[in-house]
């Protein structure tokens, strides 16, 4: 059991390597993501155990700052993905973060979010905010021929931070 | 006479070989220079080998920026593989070639018992 620390204080640069997000039944590794050839951001790979993913470029759970962990909604012919259930999330509902370093960041669901891909809300997601944030993306709404037309975006805030 | 032809031949021969061989540089020399493909300028580019990483681009991240997110993505997520989407058509297209290389196959058996049975 984690240790409790001071509530949202923002901790040191340590990457994810186990997402925990019990209201769902999510407990996935994380892997590293960057940016794909065009520019848009990596996803994690489309396997039968598909994991949820890091984006390296941002914050690490619980540094101040929006931290971005992605996911997929359904993986082709492997079925549901690590997301599947990501937009039944309400405000309140808790993620769980397990550190690189050992450290356990625990945040609160804060709001739940489906948007339009051509409006993906890039400030809201990716702009700077004055406390530890998290961000969990996946697709999302109806289909357009092979693709999900939206995303839907979980935003958290810190709510505990401790060691193992 | 027959020595005096033969070498009156031989003579006509060399002639026109040695009138031949100085026409070719003559006529590259005073000529407008063309330019002569050579194997190093008109060798292709070797395509870049495929590989399963897609090669990154270089994130710029703007110098003195207090961005928390400095190289951000893009657009939107791609988060969301649909049963009749690019991943499941890879396996399409493997099974696609390999009934090709069968029917292909299946031509050459077919042709051969055709020549055996009729002798060829």
């Amino acid at each position: 059991m984690p240790s409790p620390g001071r509530a949202g204080r923002p901790l040191e640069r340590s990457a994810p390597v186990v997402l925990r997000i019990p209201a769902i039944g999510v407990d996935t590794p994380v892997v590293r993501l960057g940016l794909q050839a065009d520019g848009s951001v990596e996803v994690p790979a489309v396997t039968a155990d598909d994991r949820a993913g890091w984006y390296r470029y941002s914050p690490t759970p619980g540094q101040r700052g929006p931290s971005v962990l992605l996911g997929h909604v359904t993986v082709g012919k492997y079925g549901d993905g690590v997301f599947r259930r990501l937009d039944r999330l309400r405000p309140g509902d808790g993620i769980t973060a397990r550190l690189e370093n050992g450290t356990t960041a625990e945040f609160a669901v804060t709001a739940v979010r489906t948007v339009g891909k051509k409006e993906f809300p890039t400030a809201d997601v990716y702009g700077n905010v004055d406390r530890p944030e998290l961000r969990l993306i996946t697709c999302g709404g109806p289909l357009t021929g092979d693709e999900y037309r939206d995303n839907v975006i979980v935003f958290a805030v810190l709510t505990r931070a401790g060691e193992r | 006479m027959r020595i005096i032809r033969r070498t009156g031949s031989t003579a006509l021969a060399v002639a026109a070989t040695a009138l031949l061989i100085g026409a070719g540089p003559a006529f590259a020399d005073g000529g407008t220079p063309t330019p002569v493909p050579s194997s190093t300028a008109t060798a292709p580019t070797p395509a870049p080998a495929p590989s399963e990483a897609t090669p990154e681009p270089a994130p710029t991240v703007t110098s003195g920026s207090d961005d928390q997110v400095p190289v951000v993505p893009r657009g939107a997520a791609d988060t969301g593989v649909t049963t009749t989407a690019a991943p499941s058509s890879g396996d399409g297209t493997l099974i696609g070639g390999l009934a090709a290389v069968f029917a292909a196959g299946g031509v050459g058996v077919y042709v051969l018992r055709r020549r055996r049975t009729t002798g060829a």
